[in-house]
């Protein structure tokens, strides 16, 4: 009886050894000046599942699937945690491998700007840009406050200051807060929250004035007549809310853009970086990104790869380092 | 209220197509199968087969990717009673008193008594759904930064109970999980704590790979000591062992009241979740029962309470979702990410806008959770005899599930090593007799209390009266101190009768 059991503990371990080296095997891809890409393309998310990088990934990834846009499959990797320096730092420790991305949301800059880890997003080789998020400006339905300039009013007389809240500090609705403060002149004291979602939450239980959202993270409560936005941050009005003011034409002189776009490893090979940025164009020249990307989620529709990216990375980084200066949160 | 039955009515008749049955029926056995494996609860779930579902008919999509989610809940007590391994975040507790009864032969009455709690509780909550849904999300939104701070006193007082047979080493492991759950990332003044350079260290140290550690592997260094023979765990497999005594039942039928409401509260309100529902329902039960010291021994109460809570939770974080838009979860906001993909607006339009859609989720939920009760009635004697593998073959494989399981959390070997740590230390704690659990809800509520307290403080810009003036956590608060008062008041009084006692 004994002998058996051992016998069958030796299989299950030989099988389990056997799969391993097997999936060990696959990676070890050799390089060779043809065509990309040679084995499946991962790429890694450094949120959670279901946020909105996520969100982009698995769209790129539908639509790469369902237009045959890519010899090799893609599969997408979340790792998530520390602000999305541990996906990476996973990314970075791939220097030259073709197969290996990662998407890049602002937060990844802004966050070793205020000393809150050390990889930069300038530290990969950028690909592209992708798509542009914006930065609302929500209050509750029944808030006293129509229109900016009852807001500036507000807060300008007020005794304590109106409560402003956003995702985590240093963070860009932190920096957007603090670039309208600046704009207008006026106090706003700003509360942190963990998520667009606990935002929302305090923002219509009235335990804070006004919230700072992307459309995609107040759209239901916007268009349920629970919120109403008082302006948007971008240079021009949003094509689908018209109505909605920018902060630019009612005088507070600011803009404010995050971009979404995808990097690849430190030192990736220029005929990978070529790969993808065609597939990536031929993606966002798609009706489904159009409609159930760009749309469903009110993002400025754009495209910049290579070098034009690279631009707007180090410029978003110079603007974002100025921005956190001012609110004394920059560290070198 | 005629007109809610008639949309009921009319979802039940779209739920009940076959093909929607079909997708609840899959969704909600994928559920139970995901969340009894150990590290992938119901968020990885959900988030991995959301991408399997483009193309569908959105309805099916969504019945299923929600059965998934409350399927997990059920699913997660199978591995905590059979191995000791919690299967998801939630079902933690459920270790506790599940895992004694397993070892003590009564692996049946656990799973039967939870399965009929959490239909109980999956049920109400969807019940409440239907009848109150708008006006119970509104109710949450009370809860602001002050009354999160104060309803975490109000659990780590209560649950400081739960220490065991002696205080001081519950408060040790208490303090212990407080001091840990400092580590990382503080996201209120975004600096970094204790993480000594390391990026792994910046999301700080996540109790499931440390209870993963400290129950699951701890228990297999703990049995590997006693392992002196090849020799099978000694449980009666007889078919009146499988199920529940007139007696559990009696038993677990206020337990499972109890953990109901409690969970369905707590769910409501955005951002507590099913893990603290299911703390709250333990704590709970081991105050009102009469047999308190039975607590950790397997107390069927002990499974029955924070089961039940779980199950309410997880229906009652869907209410804020439907009804405000807003995830009260990390599951339902992976949900609400499916629902837009979909081009479906959750929130105060969706029954306006989607009628159909909105009542055949709410129809298929009820149906899938009779669906849920009858699996895992009916497989209790499969997954009881898995109590039959011999040990030499268990052990090793439970090793296997717990490492899977902590690099599954978030695709990080930084979690399996965190785990083994935790294995190793929870074999030690256990060898010298600490209470486990004390250290783990330290680690949960830590961040929250001290998240909440620096927001409220934010917020008043510095003054403590701001918990003072609003009903809600004044209130709580107040409770808090009753709650420290009467355990200490039974002991002095207890202590002055046994003196006239002693002198007389």
């Amino acid at each position: 009886m004994v002998k058996r059991y051992f016998v069958w503990a030796i299989l299950v371990l030989f099988t389990g050894g056997l799969l391993l080296t097997g999936c060990g095997g696959q990676q070890a891809t050799p390089q060779t000046e043809t065509e990309w890409p040679q084995g499946p393309v991962e790429l890694v998310v450094p949120w959670a599942a279901g946020g909105g990088s996520d969100r982009m990934a698995r769209m790129i990834n539908d639509i790469i699937q369902k237009n045959n846009l890519m010899t090799e499959p893609m599969m997408i990797l979340n790792k998530p945690g520390g602000e999305g320096q541990i996906g990476e730092a996973y990314l970075l420790n791939k220097p030259g491998d073709p197969h290996a991305f990662c998407t890049v949301a602002s937060g990844q800059i802004s966050i070793p700007l205020s000393g809150q880890g050390d990889i930069k997003v300038t530290q990969f080789t950028p690909v592209a840009q992708v798509a542009a998020d914006v930065e609302l400006l929500v209050v509750r339905n029944d808030s006293p406050y129509e229109t900016m300039a009852d807001l500036v009013a507000a807060a300008q007389a007020a005794e304590m200051p109106l409560k402003s809240g956003g995702t985590a500090t240093a963070s860009e609705d932190h920096i957007c807060n603090a670039l309208l403060c600046r704009a207008a002149g006026i106090e706003l004291n700003y509360i942190p929250f963990s998520g667009g979602g606990e935002v929302m939450t305090n923002l219509l239980g009235g335990h804070i004035d006004v919230a700072w959202a992307n459309p995609s993270e107040c759209m239901s409560q916007l268009e349920g007549g629970l919120a109403r936005a008082l302006a948007v941050s971008t240079t021009e009005r949003l094509e689908l809310k018209p109505d909605l003011p920018t902060f630019q034409e009612l005088g507070y002189d600011f803009t404010f853009y995050q971009l979404r776009g995808i990097v690849g490893s430190p030192d990736m090979p220029a005929q990978a970086v070529q790969g993808m940025i065609e597939v990536l164009r031929q993606v966002v020249e798609t009706e489904q990104w159009q409609k159930d990307y760009i749309e469903a989620n009110m993002l400025v529709p754009i495209f910049l790869a290579g070098d034009d990216f690279t631009a707007a990375v180090i410029q978003q980084e110079q603007e974002f380092a100025e921005a956190l200066a001012m609110m004394g949160l920059y560290k070198e | 209220m005629m007109e809610t039955f008639g949309n009921l009515l009319m979802g039940f008749s779209i739920a009940l197509s076959p093909v929607n049955l079909l997708f609840a029926a899959l969704g909600v056995v994928l559920g139970t199968i995901i969340g009894a494996l150990p590290g992938i609860g119901s968020v990885t779930g959900v988030a991995v087969l959301l991408p399997i579902t483009f193309g569908m008919d959105p309805t099916a999509a969504i019945i299923m990717l929600c059965g998934i989610y409350y399927g997990a809940m059920y699913g997660g007590t199978i591995s905590s009673v059979l191995i000791n391994t919690p299967g998801d975040a939630a079902t933690v507790m459920t270790t506790i008193d599940g895992h004694q009864m397993a070892r003590q032969g009564r692996a049946g009455p656990a799973f039967a008594v939870s399965a009929t709690g959490s239909f109980v509780a999956g049920t109400f909550g969807v019940l409440m759904l239907t009848l109150a849904g708008p006006a119970l999300a509104k109710w949450g939104l009370q809860f602001g930064p002050p009354e999160f701070f104060a309803l975490m006193v109000l659990a780590i007082l209560s649950l400081a109970g739960l220490a065991g047979s002696s205080p001081v080493k519950g408060i040790i492991m208490g303090a212990l999980g407080l001091m840990l759950s400092t580590v990382g990332l503080d996201i209120v003044h975004g600096t970094l704590r204790f993480t000594y350079g390391s990026v792994q260290m910046m999301n700080g140290i996540d109790f499931l790979p440390v209870a993963i550690g400290m129950f699951g592997m701890g228990e297999v260094l703990v049995q590997m000591e006693k392992m002196e023979r090849f020799d099978l765990l000694e449980t009666k497999f007889r078919l009146r062992d499988l199920l529940p005594t007139a007696q559990d039942w009696v038993r677990s039928r206020w337990a499972i009241v109890r953990g109901t409401l409690i969970g369905f509260v707590i769910g409501v309100l955005p951002g507590a979740g099913a893990t603290i529902a299911s703390f709250l329902a333990y704590a709970t039960e081991k105050r009102c029962s009469r047999h308190p010291e039975e607590f950790g021994r397997g107390a069927i109460e002990g499974v029955a309470g924070p089961e039940s809570a779980n199950n309410a939770a997880s229906a009652g974080a869907l209410v804020p979702m439907m009804t405000l838009g807003i995830p009260g979860s990390g599951t339902t906001a992976v949900l609400l990410g499916a629902f837009m993909m979909y081009g479906l607006q959750p929130g105060p339009l969706l029954f306006k806008n989607h009628p159909d859609f909105a009542w055949a989720l709410i129809a298929s939920m009820y149906i899938g959770n009779i669906m849920l009760v009858v699996l895992n009635t009916a497989f209790i004697p499969t997954f009881v005899s898995v109590l039959r593998m011999p040990q030499t073959i268990m052990m090793p494989g439970i090793l296997v599930l717990t490492v899977v399981g902590a690099y599954s959390l978030s695709n990080s070997m930084a979690d399996v090593w965190i785990m083994i740590i935790f294995g190793v230390i929870g074999y030690l704690v256990k060898v010298y007799g600490y209470p486990l659990a004390p250290l783990i809800i330290g680690l949960v509520l830590g961040p929250l209390t001290e998240v909440n307290l620096a927001r409220s403080l934010m917020m008043s810009q510095g003054s403590f009266a701001i918990f003072m003036e609003r009903p809600l956590s004044m209130v709580l608060l107040l409770a808090s101190l009753v709650a420290i008062i009467i355990p200490l008041a039974r002991q002095l009084m207890g202590r002055q009768r046994s003196h006239s006692g002693v002198s007389a």
